[in-house]
């Protein structure tokens, strides 16, 4: 990735399997400050799995450095500065609101009580209800309000707004954005949503079968990545000059080019950068034929 | 260490019903009996009860007291007056019984109570995904298990203790609403014999000599809860009969199950409750196994709970 900056967290060589089953298979990456990084693939890729290592939610072999400490050994100790929000139902459900935001703050040295109830005033969650009173989306705004007053420096959210309608993620994510683009906090996201967090995305981490098959900051992906309408004369060429995919869309060929001549693919047809979704598509079906 | 009294207070949320409601319901449910028989006995509409052991029933020298029939309401409170009349250790001994008779009203819910508490503690997060969120707060596994155990410890018991003071003081106010009009002095008849101050005095170190002598059972229902990915009630009974069984068959010996009766719940309750009973089993081998033997599967709870994960 290019994002220029120190880095928060570097996997190297993450395996995990369960028998036979490789979770996670040689993983390597980097977070860098203030990225904010797509963790995308299709189910049973590693994802949750990912995450939790990050997080010491699970034991795997390799080396993982989170802000300078070792998940495995620390966890309590990275928790000071790293924040997980998982999909909607991990929050206790007998917990009540006032007191989510009473132990919050005894336990988090880093949770401001007045910014979480500003938050807080800002949705209609009564303050007496108990999380199993709430919504859904009562209950993932209560989380990112807990979640967001608490100064981090890395936040993890996995499938943060699954089973949410689409008010409530574009609410969700906007908030999240509002609150995280003045400071220095990293966020690292996995969500199945991706054209919903294409454009908050800075840097792109494809994964399929416990493998990374895409490492990409975002503004590389134009120069990398070229989309093609290719006209019907241009497509003996294009087989030739190689696509990662082709696909028919309404009687035309679109096809997706990886690391060719910008110049030479202009002559094809007409030329967009590809949207994630596609990419992803285009991805995981390269490397099924590989 | 500053998390504790937090972390504490997130149990007591959590398990209000059974650490407060239930205590209390109980209580005045057995209060009110306890009321209504003193007031239907006072009534004549219960009969009275038949004291324990007939030599009570004679009057002691030394403590004779008129048993002229009561003028008032024209019923004669035998009963009562021969009570009145027995001698000072014999009251007392009465009484212990009934004060203890009371407890158990409580203190069989306080075993089951924390022994579901216990047993569901670090299963339940487990399996409701909530271990989730408690883990993604700085807050170590050494002291959510430390928490769990001290509120099994000492948190419960003193609640259930409170309620059983409660209770007593109900006791000896039913015996003075029983007794009201009559010709008998509570206070040397009831209150003095019933040594409430030095029973509860009592009871809070028997809490402290309980917890420790207990703790191998703590510590395995913990390290139960920890580990089990289903079925935790038959793991937690299973596994200990299935080795005193291995044991009697292969070995020949009983020394596991002596040991698991008698570090069970009511092995420091049942018996007479002296404060040299609980003392004597402070310095001794089997507290310091109980201690050790406690003490490795707390660590083991907490070694689980550092790789523990949804279910």
């Amino acid at each position: 990735m290019s994002h220029p900056g120190p880095v928060v967290v570097t996997a190297k060589n993450i395996k995990k399997s369960f028998g036979d089953f490789k979770v996670l298979d040689d993983l390597s990456f980097e977070i860098k400050l203030g990225a904010i990084v797509g963790l995308i693939g299709p189910n049973g890729a590693g994802k949750t799995t990912t995450l939790k290592s990050l997080l010491g939610l699970t034991d795997f072999d390799g080396g993982l450095d989170v802000l300078g400490k070792d998940p495995r050994k620390g966890r309590h100790e990275i928790m000071q500065a790293v924040c997980f929000i998982s999909d909607v139902g991990v929050l206790p459900r007998w917990l009540k609101v006032n007191q989510a935001l009473d132990f919050v703050q005894a336990i988090h040295p880093g949770f401001s009580r007045d910014k979480a109830e500003q938050l807080l005033a800002a949705t209609d969650i009564p303050k007496n209800k108990k999380v199993k009173q709430l919504s859904k989306g009562m209950v993932t705004q209560l989380h990112l309000a807990l979640v967001l007053a608490i100064q981090v420096d890395l936040l993890v959210l996995d499938e943060p707004t699954l089973g949410l309608d689409i008010l409530h993620r574009k609410e969700f994510y906007d908030r999240l954005l509002n609150e995280c683009a003045d400071n220095k906090t990293s966020i690292i996201i996995s969500t199945h949503q991706v054209e919903e967090i294409e454009s908050l995305l800075t840097d792109l981490l494809f994964i399929d079968a416990g493998r990374i098959v895409l490492d990409v900051a975002m503004n590389e992906l134009a120069d990398k990545y070229t989309e093609v309408i290719v006209a019907p004369e241009g497509l003996e060429l294009a087989q030739q000059i190689g696509p990662l995919s082709s696909r028919d869309v309404a009687g035309k060929k679109v096809m997706i080019f990886e690391n060719r001549d910008q110049q030479a693919l202009a002559r094809l047809g007409e030329v967009c950068t590809p949207s994630v979704a596609d990419l992803f598509v285009a991805k995981m079906q390269g490397g099924k034929g590989r | 260490m500053s998390q504790l009294p937090m972390l504490i207070q997130r149990e007591y949320w959590e398990h209000k019903t059974t650490f407060f409601y239930l205590p209390a319901v109980i209580t005045c449910v057995a209060f009110a009996i306890l009321l209504f028989a003193a007031l239907g006995m006072k009534a004549g509409v219960i009969d009275e009860p038949v004291l324990p052991n007939a030599e009570v029933m004679q009057p002691a020298d030394d403590h004779l007291i008129d048993l002229g029939v009561d003028g008032r309401n024209g019923m004669s409170n035998t009963w009562l007056l021969q009570f009145a009349a027995s001698p000072f250790e014999r009251r007392q001994a009465i009484l212990e019984r009934v004060c203890l008779g009371v407890s158990l009203a409580l203190l069989p819910v306080m075993w089951i109570v924390s022994f579901f508490y216990l047993l569901h503690c670090l299963y339940e997060e487990r399996k409701d995904r909530s271990i989730l969120f408690w883990k993604s707060l700085p807050i170590s596994d050494g002291i959510t298990v430390l928490t769990k155990l001290i509120c099994a410890m000492f948190l419960l018991p003193f609640i259930y203790l409170v309620f059983i003071m409660i209770l007593q003081l109900g006791l000896l106010f039913s015996a003075f609403v029983f007794s009201m009009g009559q010709p008998v002095d509570f206070w040397n008849t009831f209150w003095l014999p019933a040594r409430l101050i030095d029973r509860w005095l009592m009871m809070s170190v028997y809490i402290f000599v309980a917890a420790f002598w207990c703790l191998p059972l703590y510590g395995w229902l913990l390290a139960v809860s920890s580990w089990c990915r289903s079925a935790p009630f038959a793991w937690v009974l299973g596994l200990p009969i299935l080795l005193v069984i291995l044991e009697k068959v292969f070995l020949s010996g009983n020394q596991v199950s002596d040991f698991i009766s008698r570090h069970r719940f009511s092995a420091t309750s049942a018996e007479g409750m002296t404060l040299q009973a609980a003392l004597d089993r402070v310095i001794t081998w089997d507290m310091l196994a109980a201690v050790i033997v406690g003490g490795m599967l707390v660590l083991v709870a907490v070694w689980r709970r550092s790789y523990a994960d949804e279910i």
